[in-house]
Parts: C-alpha cells; structure tokens; sequence
C-alpha cells in the first residue's frame, strides 16, 4: 500500500464520517491532538478531540485510529478526561441540565480535584464571554471545558502516549513520531479530503520516509474558534 | 489475533519511493469493507439528501430514486433481490403480490389489505397488534414468514372464518386489541406518530378506522432494520451504517420493550427518559447498527434525537432511539455536513 492508496483509504473513512469532524454537531469542540507512531514496521495515526458530548452529556476524549496495526480504521473509542464531582455537580441528576456556577466550580481531572473561581476577564483571555451574572445554570459545559484547556493545557486533558496506545493492544514496538496540536485539519463536513489536506498528506508521507521534517503543519486551524458548532 | 494474522500475509507491494507503509491488518477484510461501507455510506448520503427537508435535490439522478428510497436502492443496486419472491414491476419498482403491491423501499403494501367477505379489519389476528396495520408487510417480520398473496401471512385465519366466528366477540376483539394498541402506541410511539403524520402525503401508513401504526415496529434482524429506518423516510438521518448480521438481535425479541420515545421538554434526556433509552438499548440494541453494546464509558446507550435537532427547524416532535456511540459519532458528521449544505443553500446567489 502506498501512500496515495492510505491517502485514498483515509478519504473513504472520511467519506464515512469514520474521520474527525472537528465540528461534528453532536460533540462540541474544545481541542484536538494529532499524534502519529513509527516501528520498524508498523506505522499509526491518531486524533484525539476534546470536547462535550451533548447527546451522552459527558465531557469525551475521542480517539480516532488508522494504521497498519489497526483492522478497522475510525473512531476507536471516548475516555472520560474530566469528570463532575458528586460534592459539586455539574449536572442536575434530574433533567441532566448543566448547573454549573461560572463565578465558582469545580471538577475532578485525571482522578484530581480542582477548584476555580474564574474571573470574567480570565474568561475573556481564554476567548470565552460571560455577559451574566453569577449563579447555578450560567456557565455551559463547552465553555468550562475550553477554560480548562486555557488553563491547564491540552497535555494535561489528552491522554498519555501509554493510554492512548492502551486502546489499540496490536500496536507494539512504536516510538513517537509527531505529536501536535496545532495542524490544518480536513474540513469533513465541507467534503474536503484528507488527500487534499496539506498536514495529512505531509503526515503520511513523512510516515512512509521515516522523516518527521516532512509533517507540515499548513495553517493550523484545530483551535476551537474556527469551528462554528452546528447544533 | 490480529498480529497472527498479519504475519501469516504474504509481502504486499507496499512501496513509497525507497519506503514502505505496510498495510492495515487484513488487507482482504478491510478492501472488502471499505467497498461495502463505501456503498452503504453513499447509499446513506443520497439517501440523507432525499430524506432532508431542508435540502434541495442535489441531482435528478437522485431524485428519480425516490419512489425507492435507500432500501429500494440497495435492493437494485446491490443486493438484486426479490427476497418477497414476487415479480417485481420494473416501472414502478412495486412487487406484485396478487391481491396488493408491495413497495420494498417502504417496506409496506400501497394499498390497504381487504376481502372479499365485509370484516372490520380483514386478515387480521386480534392478538397480534402488528397485524392491525393494514399496509404492513408479513406483521413486520418477513424473516421467517411469507406472504402468498398480499393478503395473510402464513397461517392467520381467513375473513371467512373470521366472519364465521361471533361478530360480537370479534368487536370486542377489535375494541381491546384497539385499547391496547392505543395505549403501547401512544404512550411509547407519540413521537413516531406525528413524524409519520408529516409524511403522511409520502408514505400511506394511516390506516381506515383511525387506528395508529407501529410504523418502526420490532425489526426482527439488521436488514429489517435498515427497512424499517428507511420507512421513516423524511426523519431519520444517518442510518444505512448496518454492516452484518454480527451482534445484531434476534427476530422476534424484546417485543414489549419500545423501539423509540418522545423526546423532550429539553434538549438533553432526562434521568427517566436516559432509562428508557438503555431499556431500549438493552433489549433491541442500536437503532442504527444493531450493535448490542453501546460503547460509551458510561454504559449508557446514547439518545439518538430523531429527526437531529438541528435538522428540525420547525420545533417539530422528536422521538429517542437507542444508539451507539459509533454511530452517533459518524451521524454526528452526517447532520454537521448537511447543516453545512443547507446553509450553502440558503445562501444568497452572488
């Protein structure tokens, strides 16, 4: 298999929505990872998008898979990267609706509790407006979970190189080869390609030539403000 | 496994200048099921664009599938089947039956079943509700019965033994069987009901005395359930993701378990409606795929909105179906890039 015929295998997942739809309406985007890994023979590419789940009312990780290691190429599986605290929920255990106080919350990350009491502004530095008033109901999930990535950083709310790999047992005897979060991802739902898309391209062709100088990063669009949320 | 089985493959020409990119797992396997959902997929898009109100025809070509649908489509297209073993009208794509024709897209007779001898509800088995429904084809479960003749499936009690029998016993019959199929109708399928009322001008699911169908009633395996979804023909979107017979329910399972239940007042299920869509979800598994694991960390099934909320522009009811989560991921997808196309739409010409 060469790398246009993986090009053409990534289209046709795509083609499916078998590929990361960075605005998929039913998981709010907050920020996406794309990792790849190269063995001696083996070779895997890996998204990950963060974000809420509005259909399963959860905060999710998505991973998403293709490789010679892989049988099915796709969405793989979603973890859990943030949590609500029984002490402190986010959710109303009724209707689900979320009941977070903007000006005071907290949630467990990784098995960690943490507290915040942001700020409109540290809002705002996060791209994020709060134009109401404090009080139970007046922060979203979406708009938590994107403070949360300004102010811990994706590392802290995407998986470890170990975990990731966890999800997908055959591939063994990988070393990391690229791994970013700042890339020009495929406009899925505008039908575009990821044969035609400057970074997946790159990827896979710096994948087949074993040399990560060849990833091109293009213009970078995984921040979450470029996506417009179609729900 | 995986790795046994790759090794056992023979050196593929997997050649990038001087590099090499070997192939995923099962090259055989996976070129197989990239053809099929390939197929599927375009099936489910083509099949989107006709089924979306809010998009226009994307091509006569398209539109002249119409009558068909997706299930129609994949019958002519891929399968070629007559699996009702009837001669199929080459025109209209209906497969006559004798008595009726049968529109396999639909998956329902075009026309309400009747006899010759007056009977309130002919051919019917008052204590089967599905054989109330006077267009359904074989009680919805053409796996293991057949029709002869586009009136009875196989063993129900013709109108003249019906008629022979006690009217007045018959009518109190029809009554209670009425009674509960109102109840399970339309305590469960309310939603169901009035998105069947807006296609109502597309798809004769009515039946004469007012009584409300089961319009997605019990698929008994996955390629009924692909019928069943297309005969929600303007509702349901992303649904031709069923790939095998693999995980999928068993005919004539769960049947006191409802297949979909109204949704709201809100956006999101509520704690008791969250129940309901795992009962569902435990006892028919994916409305889309047939999976019988949801996927989700959770282990909640995941509420699929039918139609997609931001498809239904109009506030209109919705219902919830059990899904899972690759399939909602993939549906996800579909309903972003048909938002998308219908904004181009709406679009001014410059």
């Amino acid at each position: 298999m060469n790398t246009r015929q993986i090009l053409e295998d990534l289209d046709k997942h795509a083609a499916e929505f078998n590929f990361p739809v960075l605005d998929n309406a039913y998981v709010e985007f907050a920020a996406a990872r794309l990792s790849a890994f190269r063995g001696a023979e083996d070779w895997l590419i890996v998204f990950e998008v963060l974000g809420f789940s509005t259909r399963e009312v959860g905060f999710v990780d998505d991973l998403y898979a293709y490789g010679s290691c892989v049988a099915k190429g796709g969405f793989v599986d979603a973890e859990v990267p943030i949590a609500s605290l029984p002490q402190q929920p986010l959710f109303d255990a009724e209707t689900n609706e979320c009941i977070a106080d903007w000006s005071r919350w907290s949630v467990s990350v990784g098995g960690d509790k943490m507290s915040f009491a942001p700020t409109r502004e540290e809002y705002a530095e996060a791209g994020i407006m709060i134009d109401r008033g404090p009080g139970p109901g007046t922060l979203t999930e979406i708009e938590l979970l994107r403070f949360l990535v300004h102010r811990l950083g994706e590392r802290r709310l995407f998986m470890s190189d170990q975990a990731l790999l966890s999800h997908l047992p055959v591939c063994k005897g990988l070393s990391k080869f690229v791994q970013t979060t700042r890339w020009q991802h495929p406009d899925v739902a505008d039908e575009e390609r990821p044969s035609k898309n400057i970074s997946i391209a790159s990827l896979v062709e710096a994948l087949a030539q074993r040399d990560p100088s060849l990833f091109e990063q293009g213009h970078p669009n995984t921040d979450w403000k470029f996506w417009v949320q179609t729900t | 496994m995986l790795r046994a089985a790759k090794e056992e493959m023979p050196a593929l020409p997997v050649v990038w200048g001087e590099s090499v990119l070997p192939l995923a797992a099962d090259p055989v396997l996976l070129e197989n099921r990239i053809r099929a959902k390939s197929q599927l997929a375009e099936n489910s898009r083509q099949g989107f664009q006709l089924r979306s109100s809010t998009l226009r025809w994307a091509s006569s070509e398209v539109k002249s599938r119409t009558a068909l649908g997706i299930r129609g489509t994949l019958y002519d297209e891929g399968i070629g089947s007559r699996c009702t073993g009837k001669e199929r009208d080459s025109e209209s794509g209906l497969d006559e039956f004798g008595a009726r024709y049968y529109g396999s897209g639909l998956g329902r007779f075009m026309t309400p079943d009747w006899a010759t001898t007056p009977i309130d509800v002919p051919y019917a088995n008052f204590g089967n509700p599905q054989s109330l429904n006077l267009y359904s084809y074989v009680k919805n479960n053409p796996t293991t019965v057949g029709d002869p003749d586009g009136h009875c499936p196989d063993g129900c009690p013709t109108p003249e033994q019906l008629a022979a029998g006690n009217q007045f016993s018959q009518n109190v019959f029809v009554g209670a069987a009425k009674g509960l199929w109102n109840m399970v109708a339309g305590t469960w399928n309310t939603g169901a009901e009035l998105l069947n009322a807006q296609t109502a001008a597309s798809s004769p699911t009515g039946t004469p005395f007012g009584v409300p169908t089961l319009p997605m009633a019990q698929p008994a395996n996955v390629t009924q359930a692909v019928s069943g979804a297309v005969a929600q023909t303007a509702v349901v979107v992303g649904t031709a993701v069923a790939e095998s017979g693999a995980g999928s329910r068993a005919a004539g399972e769960s049947t006191a378990v409802p297949q979909e239940i109204p949704a709201g007042p809100s956006a999101r299920p509520t704690a008791a409606q969250q129940s309901a869509i795992n009962e569902m979800g435990e006892a028919h598994g994916c409305s889309t795929c047939g999976a019988t694991t949801p996927g989700t960390k959770s282990g909640n099934w995941v509420g699929d909105h039918q139609p997609p909320t931001a498809l239904n522009k109009d506030g209109g009811p919705q219902v919830y179906k059990p899904q899972c989560l690759q399939c909602s991921r993939q549906q996800g997808g579909q309903v972003a890039a048909a938002v998308r196309a219908a904004k181009k739409q709406d679009q001014p010409q410059q």
